[in-house]
């Protein structure tokens, strides 16, 4: 989950401490996979950027109390995960998406572009974005970040069966889209 | 059999979903972070420790037990102050639990009044349900609140 799991005990006394060159380094290490789950959550452009300050808003004023029972990648996606969930309440609260229906309707009428598999990914994560937040949370995590049963249940601190149900009910709505794109497995 | 059908489903979705570009580098992410942090009080951070699942159902149902007792004051209040006056002798919910009571005495004309009130009775609880709902989803200060707590 990232080289943090990997710190030496300097390094998280210096996070401990907000230091800001150990935090820029976090921040870096991090921030796709923040990125990530943002856009898996339907976040897009401008709102990515505002909720992942927001997320490493929350981490660096919640690293003094990091007492290090989970790793330090586990327990920043923790946080990371709630953060996001509540940002993307506030975020289409102001600025409402394009609902699902009209984004496939608007690449049906092109049905060239619509075979593309940009616009394939496209839609897989509209998807996905219209899941509940924690199926959308474990296909990011499960599918694009290729992460074991294991980690995902660790960062979403439920049980791997829990995990494993969230993955079969999100694969069962990608695999129509799948189905209706003449992608048969 | 459905279990190998699910690993190629699993295998397409990979290999899909794994091209998706990354999102570019944000600049200067970790200084807005930090600044943020200093501007923004703590106690608008959601708690470090709480499993995400149990927070939503936690929100999901402190919002609902909010609303309830909101709509019960409200609709208690409505029939007392307004409904009252205007029927002129008793509330609503007074009217309902007689037309219960008195159900099977009933003659036609009163058991339409009866109707008649108890529709009332009905839409009141409704209107103030969706009022009390939708003023809790439209205040993020008062949505955040049980957020800050474990904090």
């Amino acid at each position: 989950m990232g080289g943090t799991e990997n710190l030496q005990e300097g390094d998280v006394a210096r996070l401990r401490a907000q230091d800001a060159d150990a935090f820029a380094t976090l921040v870096d290490e991090h921030q796709s996979m923040i990125a990530g789950m943002c856009h898996s959550l339907g976040l897009r452009g401008a709102d990515i950027e505002e909720a992942a300050t927001v997320v490493f808003a929350n981490v660096y004023r919640s690293l003094p109390g990091f007492d290090g029972r989970a790793g330090l990648s586990t327990w920043l996606y923790r946080i990371a995960c709630r953060t996001i969930v509540r940002e993307r309440t506030r975020l289409r609260r102001h600025q409402p998406t394009v609902p699902l229906t009209d984004q496939i309707a608007a690449s049906q009428t092109n049905p060239e572009e619509a075979l593309e598999a940009a616009e394939l990914r496209e839609q897989l994560w509209a998807v996905v974005a219209s899941l509940p937040a924690r199926e959308a949370l474990a296909t990011e995590m499960y599918y694009r970040r290729d992460w074991p049963v294991a980690k995902i249940a660790a960062v979403l601190q439920c049980p791997r069966g829990t995990v494993k149900t969230l993955l079969f009910r999100a694969r069962r709505r990608l695999r129509d889209i799948l189905a209706a794109k003449g992608i048969e497995p | 059999m459905a279990r190998r059908e699910d690993v190629r489903v699993d295998g397409v979705l990979r290999n899909i979903m794994q091209q998706t570009p990354e999102h570019a580098m944000i600049p200067g992410l970790a200084e807005r972070a930090m600044v943020r942090a200093t501007a923004t009080p703590p106690s608008a951070t959601p708690a470090a420790t709480a499993p995400i699942g149990r927070f939503l159902v936690a929100e999901q149902f402190l919002n609902f037990l909010v609303a309830a007792v909101v709509a019960a004051v409200a609709l208690v209040a409505v029939d007392q102050l307004v409904v009252r006056d205007a029927f002129g002798q008793r509330g609503v919910l007074e009217s309902v639990a007689a037309a219960e009571q008195n159900a099977s005495v009933l003659t036609t004309n009163e058991a339409a009044e009866q109707v008649t009130t108890s529709a009332i009775a009905v839409i009141l609880v409704l209107v103030v349900l969706t009022v009390a709902h939708a003023t809790l989803q439209c205040d993020p200060d008062l949505r955040s609140t049980h957020w800050a707590r474990g904090s």
